[in-house]
């Protein structure tokens, strides 16, 4: 135990028996290494909630400049739905979309890097993590290059007939799905890959010593060991990706704009605070009850 | 202009004897391969999709772009490595994100890891309430955390710059550090710390053993 709480231990009178001062200052410490970090939690957190909140109730008539009251407005909530229905869908519709193909496009790889890869192990991992250190803007920018209308991707879509003649793919649903996926793919593959890694061999073996195929080997044996990864692969995509803006900003048009958007709009180029709060709450309450239902439903407490 | 035929039925056709079935043709011998090892060449494309854009940036790092815009390749130069600083503020904007980087890495290391100790190595009342407020900032999005400090920051006239970005660097990560270092501290074995604390002092054994 740290010198601190040893003398914070010391200083104070005994309590109770002399038996149980001993352990009555040792409990003490769990609450001296947890109040800085909860106490950052809280004021930058938890009240900044809270005052979002309470933004997303004023009176909507008032502005930045001359001030809000406080008016207890739901009906904030009714007109940010009526309004922006659609964004709040193409959300969680675009968002699961890239969370389903970032789970195939991730599992695989996740899969040869822990049982194939061999001496290539780390290497691979290191390229999994290699589009970190480029920044999430300049990625997705990088995909305006590579989709752009005159791209090697379009034009070889165009050439076997996926695409029209005139089809394009920047500023479409599947740019911004592409980017989605792409730019959240790190964090489906390394937990994967984690999970993956953790699994005894010997059961794999073992269901093939008892004739069973390598497919139903891996349905009955691999896959269902690996579900803490799927888990928390699947919430570290989706919950960024849910309330992602910049990729339907660069890569997609207002057609294509998901909630992310209208929040950032509302708040920095509008500055109606009282929409944009009530769209914030809006977008978490939503995320955090889905969230909830999967992690009970997936029955893993490994996030938390 | 010329047309070519399929080679195979065209050799059959004119009698000659047919391609060994050792040797097929790298096409299908590709897709041989690939049939044999779908996983794997599954894995190459998804590679292929993760490093895709990082090329594309590494190339056009090369270009001299036609007009205001760096989105096609137009002409190659090395004047943007020569002088990387040329750019507005690009040297200044870099140093900044390598301060915020260093210190909330630094902060929200700290914080976190004290946290997740104290979560793992001892039992007290208000666990589920202090895994519930660890638990929220992660599933709330970026753009509501940064949107409600943003009004904090407003109504209690910060002005807005170095510290702020730091505050919410350090708040949006810390959830993540609690996570990750009590995933790994469950999985020790306490009989280690013990051990530790048996054989040095009690500040060297955590640090070395925990």
């Amino acid at each position: 135990m740290s010198a601190t709480a040893e003398l914070t231990g010391a200083d104070r009178p005994p309590k109770r028996s002399g038996l149980e001062a001993g352990k009555a200052h040792r409990n003490y410490i769990p609450y001296l290494l947890l109040l800085p970090g909860l106490l950052w939690l809280a004021v930058f957190f938890a009240v900044p909630l809270i005052s979002l909140f309470s933004t997303s109730l004023y009176d909507p008539d008032g502005s930045l400049i001359e001030g809000y009251r406080m008016t207890w407005h739901f009906a904030n909530y009714v007109d940010a739905v009526q309004a922006y229905a659609p964004q709040f869908l193409r959300s969680f519709l675009y968002a699961g979309v890239a969370t389903a193909l970032a789970l195939l496009i991730g599992y695989p790889l996740a899969y040869t890097i822990a049982f194939k890869a061999g001496r290539w192990k780390n290497l691979l991992l290191v390229a999994v993590i290699a589009p970190f250190f480029a920044s999430f803007l300049v990625r997705t920018l990088a995909w305006t290059t590579i989709l752009a209308d005159n791209g090697l991707v379009v034009e070889t879509l165009r050439d076997i007939g996926v695409l029209g003649a005139n089809g394009r793919l920047l500023a479409t649903p599947v740019a911004v799905v592409t980017g989605l996926t792409y730019n959240f793919l790190p964090f489906v593959v390394l937990p994967l890959y984690a999970s993956l890694e953790k699994i005894d061999r010997r059961l794999i073996e073992a269901a093939a010593d008892l004739y069973s195929s390598s497919a139903v080997a891996f349905r009955r044996v691999t896959f269902p060991l690996s579900l803490p990864g799927v888990v928390a692969g699947t919430l570290l995509t989706f919950i960024p990706a849910a309330g992602d803006f910049i990729n339907a900003a660069l890569l997609g048009t207002p057609s294509t704009y998901m909630i992310g958007n209208v929040i950032e709009s509302q708040f920095l180029q509008v500055t109606d605070y009282p929409t944009a709060a009530a769209l914030s709450v809006l977008l978490m309450a939503s995320i955090v009850i889905l969230v909830a239902a999967y992690v009970r439903k997936s029955g893993t407490e490994e996030l938390v | 202009m010329t047309i070519t035929r399929p080679a195979s039925p065209d050799s059959t056709a004119r009698g000659l004897p047919a391609p060994p079935p050792s040797r097929p043709d790298p096409v299908r011998r590709f897709v041989r391969f690939a049939g044999r090892h779908v996983v794997a060449v599954a894995a190459a494309g998804s590679l292929v999709y993760l490093i895709l854009p990082i090329a594309v940036v590494v190339l056009l790092s090369f270009n001299q772009p036609a007009g205001r815009y760096n989105y096609s390749f137009n002409e190659f130069t090395l004047s943007n490595w020569l002088n990387p600083c040329a750019a507005g503020s690009m040297c200044d904007s870099v140093l900044l994100s390598l301060q915020i980087a260093v210190l909330a890495t630094v902060g929200a290391t700290l914080l976190g890891s004290a946290i997740a100790f104290a979560l793992v190595r001892h039992r007290f009342r208000a666990r589920s309430s202090i895994n519930l407020l660890i638990f929220l900032p992660m599933a709330t999005p970026e753009v509501v955390m940064g949107s409600s400090l943003l009004t904090l920051f407003v109504s209690m006239q910060m002005p807005l710059g170095f510290w702020t970005i730091l505050i919410a660097h350090i708040m949006f990560t810390l959830s993540f550090v609690v996570v990750t270092v009590k995933a790994r501290l469950s999985g020790l074995d306490p009989q280690l710390e013990e051990a530790g604390r048996a054989t040095c002092t009690p500040t060297r054994g955590r640090r070395s053993g925990g």
